[in-house]
């Protein structure tokens, strides 16, 4: 009988542990999606994005522009230049999307120890 | 007592939880679905797309001084130096007009069929807030052009339409 009942509340506790640490893990991914929304690194990625596509559209043969590293839309990690869309990775956050331009010239990226250059050739 | 009651009981409980698990975990994910559309924030800079490129296409033709007239009537933008992949989301017509108003000559490249488009959204009063990131960029302006084949003084209008990326 008493080992009956132990094994009951063995049984009880199991499920209840497996529980808890599974709300817990639940829990963590909210947080993090939450997380991710408020410091809004996918905004600021979009923004840095769609600035760095306008200036391409707009520049003129033997312009070149810089973006530092440490910028303020966050610690720039990647700029690439891919199929007419320009790729920034922001703070480990990797662009999928990209943003288009549009130029008659030929851009070129290149990195230095803090920042990324843009020449249009 | 049944032999192995027990045992298949606890089987049961565990497929029971692994269903609910599964269960919790699937309203999990659409309620993050469902808050990463409501929160996402996008940025339209169409309008400043279409303006930036309808300065690009005056330059191309005044600035070259070109001649019109041999420029291939639908493929305005890869004269002006555009690849196709850059441009597939802009619709541009340049209308020359003389001085009576009468049309002398037209330039255009991509879908006419985007401005029935843009007047679509145009005609909605109450936009839709998902709706409204679809809304195309536009810009419409009227320059001067001389034209040095004929030797006299045009009326030149820019039409730009930019499409969404997406």
């Amino acid at each position: 009988m008493k080992g009956g009942k132990f094994s009951k509340r063995a049984e009880l506790m199991h499920e209840v542990i497996i529980h808890i640490i599974l709300v817990g893990l639940i829990f963590a991914v909210f947080f993090m999606a939450t997380s991710e929304k408020i410091n809004a690194r996918g905004v600021r990625q979009q923004v840095l994005e769609k600035q760095t596509a306008l200036l391409i559209d707009s520049a003129v043969l033997g312009m070149s522009f810089e973006i530092p590293k440490k910028n303020l839309n966050g610690i720039v990690q990647s700029v690439e230049l891919k199929e007419g869309k320009v790729f920034i990775g922001i703070e480990g956050l990797v662009s999928f999307k990209g943003c288009p331009y549009f130029s008659k010239y030929s851009i070129s990226v290149e990195e230095s120890q803090d920042k990324f250059i843009i020449r249009i050739k | 007592m049944i032999k192995g009651a027990g045992k298949r009981g606890a089987i049961g409980e565990g497929i029971l939880m692994i269903y609910r698990l599964i269960m919790v975990m699937f309203i999990a994910l659409v309620i993050l679905g469902i808050s990463s559309v409501f929160y996402s924030h996008y940025i339209n800079v169409r309008d400043t797309e279409a303006v930036i490129m309808a300065r690009q296409v005056v330059d191309c033709l005044t600035l070259t001084n070109s001649d019109i007239y041999s420029i291939e009537k639908n493929r305005l933008l890869a004269f002006c130096g555009y690849d196709d992949y850059e441009t597939n989301r802009f619709f541009v017509r340049v209308t020359f007009t003389n001085d009576s108003g009468k049309q002398v000559h037209i330039l255009s490249q991509g879908d006419s069929g985007a401005l029935w488009v843009k007047e679509l959204f145009e005609k909605q009063e109450k936009k839709i807030e998902s709706v409204k990131k679809y809304v195309p960029g536009y810009f419409k302006e009227d320059y001067l052009f001389f034209d040095s084949i004929n030797n006299k003084e045009l009326n030149m209008k820019v039409e730009i339409l930019v499409n969404a990326e997406f």
